[in-house]
C-alpha cells in the first residue's frame, strides 16, 4: 500500500481533501504536515487537527512548519475560506495536538526512516517541501512523486492575471520544488471547476449536488458542507451562479484514484521569479527537443487537464458517506 | 568580575580568513564561542567541515562544529574558491590525522536550539553565504529575540570581487543575505571596502611568526599559503584578511567606524545582482537597518590579531 506525506494549509477544501485522503483505504498517511498560506500557520495546524477528529479514524501526527514564504511576504484567503479558515462555524478546539517536532525535521526523518519512496500531497504553498529539499537534499530520492494543487494554464486569471494563489504564497519555494526534478503531477485551478469546459469534465458541485451531501446526515457531510459555506458564496459570487469549487479535494482524487483522470499531458513548467506581470506564473511549455536557443527541453510535470466530474463527486460521496 | 563575555557562534567556510576568525574568538576574554556552524562556500560542505575541524584540533578548541547547508537557497551552487583557497579549501598547513568528530545537529537546528535555550543574546557571525542563518530565522522566527546582532563579512558599498557589483559572500546567496538584511534585528557589514585594507603583508607574517606557538605556526602557515595566490590571482602583496574583522570588531568594536544606513541587497536577477546597495547618502527614506563599516583603524586591527595569537602561549 503507497504510504503518504500531506503538507497542507488546512482551510475548507483542505478539510475536505484530508478527510478524503485518511478515510481511503487504499492510502496510508505518515503524517500532515501544516504550512501558511490559505490561514495563518496556528490556524492551519488547528484545523487540521479538527479534520483528523471529523474524519473519525485513528489519529495520524500532524507537524507544524513554515509560517511564511522564503522571501516575499505573507499573503491569506480569509475572504475565501472566513477569518478561521472554515467559516466560522464556531468548532470546538480540537483535543488531538499537534506533535512538537517542526514539520521540516519531520519530513526529513520519516523520509530517511522509510524503505521505499513516499508519495507527498501538497495542497498549499511548497515552503516546507523546498525548504526540506534544500537542508536535507538526500531525501529526493525518497520522494517517489509529488501531486500538487497549485498552478495555472495559460489564460486562466487566478490570483493575479497569470498566477495561482498556491504558487503566488511563495513562487520561490515553487521554483525549488519544479526544478527539482522529483516527478510532479499538478492539478491547476481551473481544472478543479471547470475542467477543459466540457460537461462530463465539471467538477465544481451545485446546489443539488450541495443538498444531496447534507442528505447524507453524517458528521462527516455535515462539517464539509457547513465549513465551505463562505467558499460556496465566493464561488458563486465569482461565476455568476450557485457551485462550490473544491481544488484540493479533486488533488486528492487525482493522487489516490487516477482513474478518474479523463485527460493530462507533459510539460517543461519553470515559474517565474522576475517578471513584474508574470511573478508568480507557471510558464508550460508543451514543446520537447531543442530549442532554438539550443536549450534542451525536458519536460518536468505531468498537468491534469480534465478530471471525470462524476468520478470525482462519487469519490467526494464515498468519503463522505 | 570582568563584564559578560559577548556569545556568539561562527557561521562560516573556512576558509584561510575564516580560521584565522575562529583562532581569534575562541580564546579572547571579551567572547565565549559557542559554536561553529559550516555551509557551502569556498569549498564544499564536507570540505569546510574538515577545515574547521582541523582548525579546532590543532588549536585545542572545544566547541561543537556543526553542518549546514550544502547549497543556496535559490542560486545555483557557484564555482568553489580553489583558486584562492587551494583544493582543500585550507591549503597550507599540515594538519595531523583529524580524531575530532562532527557534531550530529544540523547547523540550522544547532542556531535555533543555542537561541532558544541561551538566557543571554547571543551574537551571529557569518563569515561565509548567510545560508544558515536565513534558513534559521525562517525556520524559526522566534530566534530573532535572542540575536544581539548579525555581525558578517560580506559585501561593499563600493564595488564587489566576483562581479563589478557584486561581492563573494553575498553573491554565493544572494537571497539568503536579503532576509538577514530584512530581518530587524542590528547588521553589521565588514564589506570589502574595509577589508581589503588589511593585507597581510609578509612583514605581519614574521611579525606573527616571533610570538612561535602552535597559533602563530598555523597563522603562518595559513597566510605563506594564501599570499601565494592573492599574488597570483589579484597581484597584490599581501592577501586581506576579510573575515577576522569581525571578530576584531567584537572585540574592540573603536578599530571600526560604521556607519548606520538603508541597505538592501539586489536579488532582482539583473547586472548587479547581489550588489549590497548601500544608501550612504540618506537618499531613501527607508528605515536605517546597516551597520556598514566605513573605516578601520589597520594597525589597530593587526595589534589585536597578535594579541588573540598570544592568548595561546
Amino acid at each position: 500500500m503507497p504510504k503518504y506525506l500531506i503538507d497542507t494549509d488546512t482551510a475548507s477544501d483542505d478539510a475536505i481533501a484530508l478527510i478524503m485522503a485518511l478515510r481511503d483505504p487504499s492510502c496510508e498517511v505518515l503524517a500532515i504536515t501544516t504550512v501558511f498560506g490559505n490561514v495563518d500557520i496556528e490556524t492551519a495546524t488547528k484545523n487540521a487537527l479538527l479534520s483528523i477528529e471529523m474524519a473519525e479514524v485513528l489519529p495520524v501526527p500532524v507537524y507544524q512548519g513554515m509560517d511564511r514564504p522564503i522571501l516575499r511576504p505573507r499573503i491569506d484567503a480569509l475572504d475565501i475560506h472566513g477569518q478561521d479558515g472554515l467559516s466560522q462555524q464556531n468548532y470546538p478546539n480540537p483535543s488531538l495536538k499537534k506533535e512538537a517536532e517542526h514539520a521540516l525535521n519531520a519530513i526529513i526523518r520519516i523520509l530517511r526512516q522509510e524503505k521505499e519512496p513516499i508519495r507527498i500531497i501538497c495542497l498549499g504553498p511548497l515552503t516546507n517541501i523546498a525548504l526540506a529539499l534544500r537542508k536535507a537534499p538526500d531525501i529526493q530520492t525518497k520522494i517517489q512523486d509529488i501531486t500538487l494543487m497549485g498552478g495555472a494554464q495559460l489564460g486562466y486569471a487566478g490570483y493575479t492575471e497569470v498566477a495561482e494563489f498556491n504558487i503566488f504564497c511563495d513562487p520561490e519555494a515553487a521554483a525549488i520544488v519544479f526544478n527539482s526534478g522529483i516527478p510532479l503531477t499538478m492539478i491547476p485551478l481551473e481544472v478543479c471547476s471547470i475542467g477543459n469546459g466540457k460537461v462530463e469534465a465539471i467538477t465544481s458541485l451545485n446546489a443539488k449536488e450541495i443538498a444531496a451531501l447534507r442528505a447524507l446526515h453524517t458528521q462527516r457531510a455535515q462539517f464539509a458542507m457547513n465549513s465551505t459555506q463562505t467558499l460556496y458564496a465566493f464561488c458563486s459570487k465569482l461565476t455568476g451562479f450557485k457551485n462550490l469549487q473544491l481544488p484540493d479535494p479533486t488533488a486528492i482524487t487525482v493522487a489516490l484514484r487516477p482513474q478518474g483522470i479523463l485527460s493530462s499531458y507533459t510539460a517543461y513548467v519553470q515559474v517565474d521569479l522576475v517578471g513584474p506581470l508574470t511573478y508568480g506564473q507557471t510558464v508550460i511549455n508543451v514543446r520537447g527537443g531543442t530549442a532554438l536557443d539550443g536549450q534542451v527541453i525536458r519536460h518536468n510535470v505531468k498537468i491534469i487537464s480534465a478530471i471525470d466530474g462524476a468520478f470525482f463527486k462519487a469519490h467526494l460521496t464515498e468519503s463522505l458517506s | 568580575m570582568s563584564e559578560q563575555r559577548r556569545r556568539l557562534i561562527i557561521d562560516c567556510d573556512p576558509g584561510h580568513d575564516d580560521a584565522i576568525a575562529i583562532m581569534m574568538a575562541a580564546r579572547h576574554p571579551k567572547l565565549e564561542l559557542l559554536g561553529i556552524t559550516t555551509a557551502r562556500g569556498n569549498q564544499t560542505i564536507e570540505k569546510i567541515t574538515k577545515n574547521a575541524l582541523d582548525v579546532c584540533q590543532v588549536l585545542d578548541i572545544h566547541v561543537p562544529v556543526c553542518m549546514g547547508m550544502t547549497r543556496p537557497l535559490m542560486a545555483e551552487p557557484r564555482l568553489v574558491e580553489a583558486r584562492i583557497h587551494g583544493e582543500t579549501g585550507l591549503d597550507g598547513p599540515k594538519f595531523a590525522p583529524l580524531t575530532r568528530k562532527v557534531d550530529a545537529r544540523h547547523a540550522v537546528d544547532f542556531i535555533i536550539e543555542s537561541c532558544l535555550t541561551s538566557d543571554q543574546p547571543i551574537t551571529l557571525c557569518p563569515t561565509g553565504p548567510m545560508t544558515n542563518i536565513a534558513m534559521a530565522i525562517r525556520k524559526e522566527p522566534r530566534i530573532l529575540d535572542k540575536i544581539e546582532a548579525i555581525v558578517f563579512m560580506g559585501g561593499s558599498y563600493q564595488h564587489g570581487n566576483v562581479t563589478p557589483a557584486a561581492e563573494f559572500n553575498i553573491i554565493a546567496d544572494a537571497e539568503a543575505a536579503a532576509i538577514v538584511f530584512t530581518c530587524g534585528r542590528p547588521v553589521v557589514m565588514m564589506g570589502l571596502d574595509i577589508t581589503r585594507q588589511v593585507l597581510c603583508y609578509p612583514s605581519i607574517i614574521e611579525r606573527m611568526a616571533k610570538i612561535d606557538n602552535k597559533a602563530s605556526h598555523l597563522f603562518c602557515d595559513l597566510m605563506t599559503f594564501f599570499n601565494k595566490t592573492q599574488k597570483a590571482v589579484f597581484g597584490w602583496d599581501g592577501g586581506p584578511l576579510h573575515d577576522p574583522t569581525t571578530i576584531a570588531y567584537l572585540i574592540d568594536p573603536s578599530l571600526i567606524t560604521t556607519k548606520l544606513m538603508f541597505a538592501e541587497v539586489d536579488i532582482t536577477h539583473g547586472q548587479s545582482y547581489g550588489r549590497t546597495n548601500c544608501d550612504i547618502f540618506g537618499l531613501s527614506d527607508a528605515q536605517k537597518n546597516v551597520h556598514v563599516a566605513m573605516k578601520i583603524d589597520v594597525e589597530g586591527f593587526w595589534n589585536t590579531v597578535e594579541t588573540c595569537i598570544r592568548l595561546y602561549s
